[in-house]
């Protein structure tokens, strides 16, 4: 406490306990690489670390239209391939880095998201939902079936040329920071104006239409907004892996694996998807991949879902809230 | 003799707040009677609490002393309670009969229902000639004339309109109330909400005003018309509301 | 390239089959505002007891509908009261219906999954690989008896609807809820009685699925997605619109298979499905807004 008082008289402004806490954690994850360009060794904690920032920007994304809106999408993993073979087919074709062109990759899932946002949330309610799995199907269907991409074979992208040592830093440090931006965006929307609309669109789309709220306009920029992470983080995810192919992207599970995050955390708060994100990566790491069944893991994801939307509308962050028993580190609405 | 009695009802939607404030009514067996107030006074709520489509937060509903209140709404139905919505509530993809059919919905023995159409038909003959169009394609006045007989299909002892007016031109106005009037000749309990305070309460033997939902004041409905609080209610209101429409 | 009249033919029979797949998942929407997305997934588990039904009992497909729908309807009725119920009120129905059944299908498909690998089936009865020859059109005798079951278990439930009380009582609960419980209708009855009726057709479905198309645990996806498709073109909540959906868009299917080759024909429904929402959202016989 001594230091965090001495710390507190360094920085001008007033900063409260949390906000110490958390700029720690940051600053801890930024100089984390140190320890593995020192000794080798963390290759995988960076690798799981990784992980988890990826599904914190993904699922952070996720939850400005699923969450704030209260429109559930299955359609992200379709983002997610867009920016990989995007960067992918430049890198391939052209040699440029994806650590380059991941913001390009972004913006274009931004663009596709906001194209398909104008058709698909003209309307109210469940149409949405089912646009966006014939979305994933028929994105799949094509990259299946697209040669210059490599068809279903998939598309070997060459490897970063980093010694192993250090190979996994990029990848860190790129998913921190879409991680970082992600939640930052995603606090920052949760705060404005457009939050509030999409609030009020969750809760009574009719209402916030007389209320003189463009409820179209709010909801296809929510979407366009949410399909920029996806679309960054596919193009770094792919590079890592070096080959892209549509089974590890375009699958119905891979979009369900984000509503569950939400669902875990809790929709529509800022803290929920990054809660879920940690908990779904730590759980995968020590269950899953013991026993690596994966009908066993569809089977377990569906049931988890059932449970919560019956017992647990609001996830975590929801139950603890209703109790009055969220800690203070955790509420970032 | 009363026939239907609130005993001191609390009601409301979801989370909010209540609509119905310790509400106590008594109304009588063969009688119309006329509930009216401003907007927002509660008196849809209260149709619905008796119809048993909103459960009270407190207080009890009696059908000659025995309580209904908790009980499903088509239970109350089968108690001889029918409710003719604001909105007419048919079925706009069904025709006529098949609304008179439906209306008939808790009988099950189908030629017993057969008979209540014709029945329902000799009271309303107006309606003989639409039997096989769409409820949806029906004018306003012929779709709340539907909407009377359809709640007639269960010999019912207590009838609730919500407005039945609403929408509709003075000289449909008058033959919906006059069809009303047949209501009280067949012996029925008839309770109404109207905005259009002057005619509901030249038809109805008794008027009750709500307000904020709260009984404000009730009596025969000749001396309710006549009294002077229920000016000062919708004039003290107009004048509110003018000056917030000015803003 | 096959003849225009001979696609129409194919694609009218295939229609009718997608109508029976479609019919209770509109319903289910219709009456109670669920959006069942593991309406497919219980398709393909009929499919599965359909095949194991001939493979080890020798049962015929055709004939399993009759252990398949009353199996389905009460496994529905049992599910909607676990599941469903405890729903009802909530804000934002639909979408706690449409998240449940998301995760009840991911369910069912692993348990498929665990239990009989992924690899494709096909059950194979006798008039599986025969087709019937009228002049110069043929149409496989699969196919014909697949549409015929279709069309007469249609014909029975369109009569069910509109003859009987209960019948009468589920359309009234699609047109107006409210309007329902006040003739009094138990709606909580009737909405189990639909959801019941519609696992029905899903599990029949899944009899004439198991011979008609191959088919395994992940093949639920395809499915909700084309059978959705043609729910939201026919309107949701419409029963008419969903088999006019359902015959319009196989014919189209049929018609791209024969140009682009049949990998593509699924793309007609994603297609089609975009068009709808870009030209006329609420679908061809929607009248409120979806």
């Amino acid at each position: 406490m001594a230091l965090l008082d001495q710390i507190r008289i360094v920085i001008p402004h007033r900063l409260e306990t949390r906000s110490l806490i958390l700029l720690s954690l940051a600053l801890v994850l930024f100089l984390l690489p140190i320890l593995q360009v020192v000794s080798d060794g963390y290759n995988y904690v960076l690798h799981v670390l990784m992980v988890i920032f990826m599904y914190i920007a993904l699922a952070s994304g996720w939850n400005i239209i699923g969450g704030y809106a209260g429109y559930t999408s299955l359609g992200h993993p379709v983002f997610f391939a867009l920016g990989a073979y995007f960067s992918g087919v430049l890198l391939v074709y052209r040699g440029w880095s994806p650590f380059w062109t991941a913001p390009i990759a972004g913006l274009v899932a931004t663009l596709f998201g906001f194209a398909f946002g104008l058709v698909a949330l003209r309307t109210r309610g469940p149409a949405f939902v089912i646009s966006t799995i014939a979305l994933l199907l028929l994105a799949r269907l094509i990259l299946d079936n697209w040669e210059w991409v490599g068809g279903s074979n998939g598309l070997s992208l060459p490897m970063i040329g980093w010694p192993y040592r250090l190979y996994k830093i990029p990848f860190y440090y790129g998913m921190l920071l879409t991680a970082l931006l992600a939640m930052w965006v995603s606090y920052r929307i949760r705060h404005s104006k457009l939050g509030l609309f999409l609030r009020a669109i969750a809760m009574d789309e009719t209402k916030a239409e007389v209320a003189g709220i463009n409820t179209r306009m709010c909801k296809v920029i929510a979407f366009a907004i949410s399909a920029f992470f996806a679309g960054i983080c596919g193009a770094l995810w792919g590079y890592q892996q070096t080959y892209l192919r549509p089974t590890i992207f375009l699958t119905i599970g891979a979009a369900a694996d984000l509503v569950l995050i939400n669902l875990v955390g809790g929709r529509g708060t800022v803290a929920g998807p990054v809660l879920g994100a940690a908990l779904r990566v730590g759980l995968d790491e020590l269950v899953v991949n013991q026993f690596g069944s994966t009908e066993l893991n569809i089977t377990a994801t569906g049931l988890l879902m059932i449970l919560i939307v019956l017992f647990f509308p609001g996830g975590i962050i929801g139950a603890l809230r209703e109790r009055q028993r969220l800690p203070r580190l955790l509420d970032w609405d | 003799m009363s026939i239907l009695e609130l005993e001191e009802i609390s009601a409301g939607y979801g989370m909010g707040p209540d609509i119905l404030n310790r509400v106590s009514i008594r109304f009588e067996a063969g009688l119309i009677h006329c509930l009216i107030g401003p907007n927002g006074a509660g008196k849809s709520t209260l149709l619905r609490v008796i119809a048993g489509l909103l459960r009270p937060r407190s207080g009890r509903v009696l059908l000659e002393g025995k309580v209904i209140s908790g009980l499903r709404p088509d239970q109350i139905l089968a108690h001889g309670i029918c409710l003719v919505p604001q909105d007419r509530s048919l079925f706009p993809d069904m025709t006529v009969r098949e609304n008179l059919l439906m209306g008939g919905y808790i009988e099950r023995d189908q030629r017993q229902v057969s008979r209540r159409i014709d029945e329902v038909l000799e009271i309303f003959p107006e309606v003989r000639r639409h039997l096989n169009h769409r409820a949806g394609t029906l004018s306003g006045g012929e779709q709340q004339m539907v909407a009377i007989a359809r709640g007639l299909m269960i010999h019912p002892r207590v009838m609730m309109l919500d407005e039945p007016s609403l929408g509709l031109a003075p000289l449909v106005v008058d033959r919906i109330f006059e069809a009303i009037s047949r209501l009280k000749t067949l012996g029925i309990t008839v309770l109404i909400v109207e905005q259009n305070v002057r005619k509901g309460l030249v038809y109805a033997d008794r008027g009750y005003v709500l307000d904020m939902g709260h009984l404000s004041f009730e009596g025969p409905a000749r001396e309710v018309i006549e009294d002077p609080r229920l000016q000062e209610l919708y004039l003290g209101r107009m004048v509110l509301s003018n000056r917030e429409g000015q803003r | 390239m096959t003849s225009g009249l001979q696609i129409l033919i194919l694609g009218l029979a295939l229609g009718g089959v997608y109508a029976l797949m479609a019919i209770g998942l509109s319903m289910t929407y219709g009456v109670m505002r669920i959006l069942n997305l593991s309406h497919a997934a219980f398709m393909v588990l009929g499919a599965y007891l359909a095949y194991w039904a001939l493979q080890i009992l020798r049962i015929d497909p055709l004939v399993s509908i009759l252990i398949n729908g009353p199996l389905f309807f009460i496994f529905g009725i049992i599910l909607y009261r676990i599941l469903f119920v405890p729903l009802a009120g909530r804000p934002r129905y639909t979408e706690a219906t449409l998240l449940l059944s998301f995760g009840l299908a991911l369910s069912i498909e692993g348990m498929m999954g665990a239990l009989w690998t992924g690899i494709y089936r096909l059950a194979n009865p006798p008039y599986a690989t025969r087709s019937l020859a009228f002049g110069s059109f043929y149409i496989p005798e699969g196919q014909m008896y697949a549409t015929a079951a279709s069309l007469w278990i249609l014909t029975a439930l369109w009569g069910f609807l509109q003859k009987t009380r209960f019948g009468r009582a589920i359309r009234a609960t699609m047109q107006n809820r409210t309007a329902a419980q006040i003739v009094g209708v138990n709606v909580e009855r009737i909405s189990a009685l639909a959801f019941g009726l519609g696992m029905a057709s899903a599990g029949i479905s899944g009899s004439l699925l198991s011979f008609l198309f191959p088919f395994f645990p992940g093949k639920h996806w395809q499915w909700i997605s084309i059978l959705l498709s043609l729910v939201v073109l026919g309107g949701m909540g419409s029963l008419i619109g969903t088999v006019v959906g359902a015959l319009m868009l196989a014919v189209a299917s049929v018609y791209v298979s024969s140009i682009l080759g049949p990998t593509w024909s699924p793309a007609t429904f994603y297609a089609a499905l975009f068009l709808v929402l870009m030209i006329r959202p609420q679908g061809l016989f929607g009248k409120r807004e979806v």
